[in-house]
């Protein structure tokens, strides 16, 4: 446990080191002169277009630095050979994976937590009270990276290249978000030889509409019962947990 | 590692059964997509940004709500410089606006809960282009997508009332969801409007200064002052 919290904080200094948080100044300039604008094209809603931007650029900046540290991170210490700085020690690979996982994860959290701080003192400013619940919202965009930076550091060892398990991230994010389109296809559809594949498909890449809590802000006392916040931690710890295994059966066969 | 891979996607299997089971299926794009912005849309729900895409289609309805049918040639100022309460119609470009219903339809099927933009496009619909049946159309679909929302309801009756030419009606349901945050400014207008020509002065006066002092639609908030300029000064509804 403790090689786990020395790595993981090591991990968060290298990201500090890196500029990760430039991110975030990127996201404040451009979210100002973003709600410069829309505040003027969406008249009575400005404050709810406001909202939604800022929440999903959030998001979007929160999985690009998962992406970039997921795809990096452990590809890079192994062709630097920095690894065996760290594996010659009494350093288990799992724990390795892990601590470094958790690195990323801190980073991308408080990256993601400045951003969304900046965003609250925007929408204050222009007088937004809720009562979208903000934190429910951020917590759904917060667990849909963490399942993806997992999936791509499973994918990042087994590709052994950073641009592949990038982009294949990106159409599990995709398809993560189709779901609903897809069931809809499933039921509907009338060629089984396209339906297969589909069906398949929609059982192994992650539900990420079930964490869209900000596309259901307002709808959550719609018809449809909402599942719980335990059900959302439930899945997104299992499924991160799957693939980091899976990376660190993977780490294991690896030699050095 | 085969073994454990096969195992990794059971276990990712098993999550999406219990999600399917736990959560039902969200509302499913029913509409199709505009060509004017189908390449958005289909991007800004692959990224999971459906209240992103209701947002935007809102602003793309102002836009097109907001400009002559007969192109971008009229100034603004010529537009909403000839008000004529009895017309509002014609402070709009006047014409069909024949995508407005289908234009919301699609923002409710991005968002069913985004209940401003139905009711702004069933406002318009019903009261300012005179085409009822395309409002209740709009209202039914909202109601099938939200169907505990009152202010729909009370916009269904509404407009059932303005049909029969009953303005009373109209503000016997419209009344009471005038203070809800989504209500259309347009629909306050309206309302204040029935008000002055029913005779309750005072009440229109007091839905003036509201829209007055709180819009943040300007063309609104120059025709509210005329209309009090109307009521206050002069002392007389039109």
């Amino acid at each position: 446990m403790r090689n786990i919290a020395i790595l993981a904080m090591t991990g968060w200094q290298e990201n500090l080191r890196r500029r990760f948080y430039l991110l975030s100044l990127a996201f404040a300039g451009v979210f100002l002169y973003m709600s410069l604008i829309l505040g003027v094209l969406a008249v009575e809603q400005e404050n709810r277009v406001l909202l939604d931007f800022g929440l999903g650029f959030i998001e979007l900046m929160g999985l690009a630095g998962a992406l970039y540290g997921a795809t990096t991170i452990v590809l890079r210490e192994m062709e630097t050979k920095t690894v065996y700085l760290v594996l010659t020690r009494p350093v288990g690979r799992g724990e390795y994976i892990l601590g470094r996982f958790l690195g990323l994860m801190l980073s991308v959290l408080a990256s993601m937590a400045l951003m969304s701080a900046f965003h609250l003192c925007v929408l204050w400013a222009k007088g937004w009270r809720g009562p979208e619940p903000y934190a429910a919202a951020f917590l759904g965009a917060y667990l849909k990276v963490l399942i993806m930076a997992a999936l791509t550091t499973f994918l990042a060892i087994f590709s052994s290249s950073a641009l592949t398990a990038g982009v294949i991230s990106g159409v599990a994010w995709t398809l993560g978000h189709f779901l609903p389109e897809i069931r809809f296809l499933i039921i509907h559809g009338t060629s089984r030889a396209v339906i297969v594949p589909v069906f398949v498909l929609s059982y192994i890449v992650p539900d990420l509409q079930l964490f869209n809590l900000r596309d259901r802000l307002a709808a959550i006392s719609l018809a449809a019962p909402e599942a719980g916040l335990a059900w959302w931690l439930g899945y997104a710890a299992l499924y991160t947990a799957v693939w980091l295994a899976l990376a660190w059966g993977l780490l294991r066969r690896k030699e050095f | 590692m085969s073994r454990r891979l096969l195992a990794a996607l059971c276990c990712c299997a098993v999550l999406n059964f219990l999600s399917l089971r736990v959560r039902p299926a969200d509302c499913s794009l029913g509409q199709g997509l505009a060509p004017e912005s189908a390449l958005e849309t289909s991007a800004l729900v692959s990224l999971g940004m459906r209240r992103l895409t209701a947002d935007l289609g809102l602003v793309r309805m102002l836009i097109y709500y907001g400009e002559p049918e007969g192109g971008p040639e009229v100034g603004e100022a010529q537009l909403h410089s000839h008000y004529d309460p009895e017309h509002p119609e014609f402070a709009w470009g006047g014409g069909r606006y024949s995508e407005l219903g289908t234009r919301a339809l699609r923002i409710l099927d991005a968002d069913p809960s985004f209940s401003y933009a139905a009711l702004l496009a069933a406002g318009a619909l019903a009261f300012n282009l005179n085409r009822p049946e395309d409002a209740l159309r709009v209202l039914d679909y909202a109601l099938s997508r939200d169907p505990r929302n009152l202010q729909f309801q009370a916009y269904v009756a509404a407009v059932g009332f303005h049909r029969h030419g009953d303005a009373n009606g109209v503000i016997r349901r419209l009344a009471p969801v005038l203070g809800t945050p989504d209500c259309p400014v347009m629909i306050k207008h309206l309302v204040a409007h029935l008000y002055a020509k029913d005779g309750q002065r005072q009440k229109a006066i007091s839905l003036y200064r509201q829209i007055r002092d709180t819009s943040k639609d300007a063309g609104y908030r120059r025709m509210a002052e005329v209309a009090l300029e109307r009521l206050v000064v002069r002392g007389r509804p039109r």
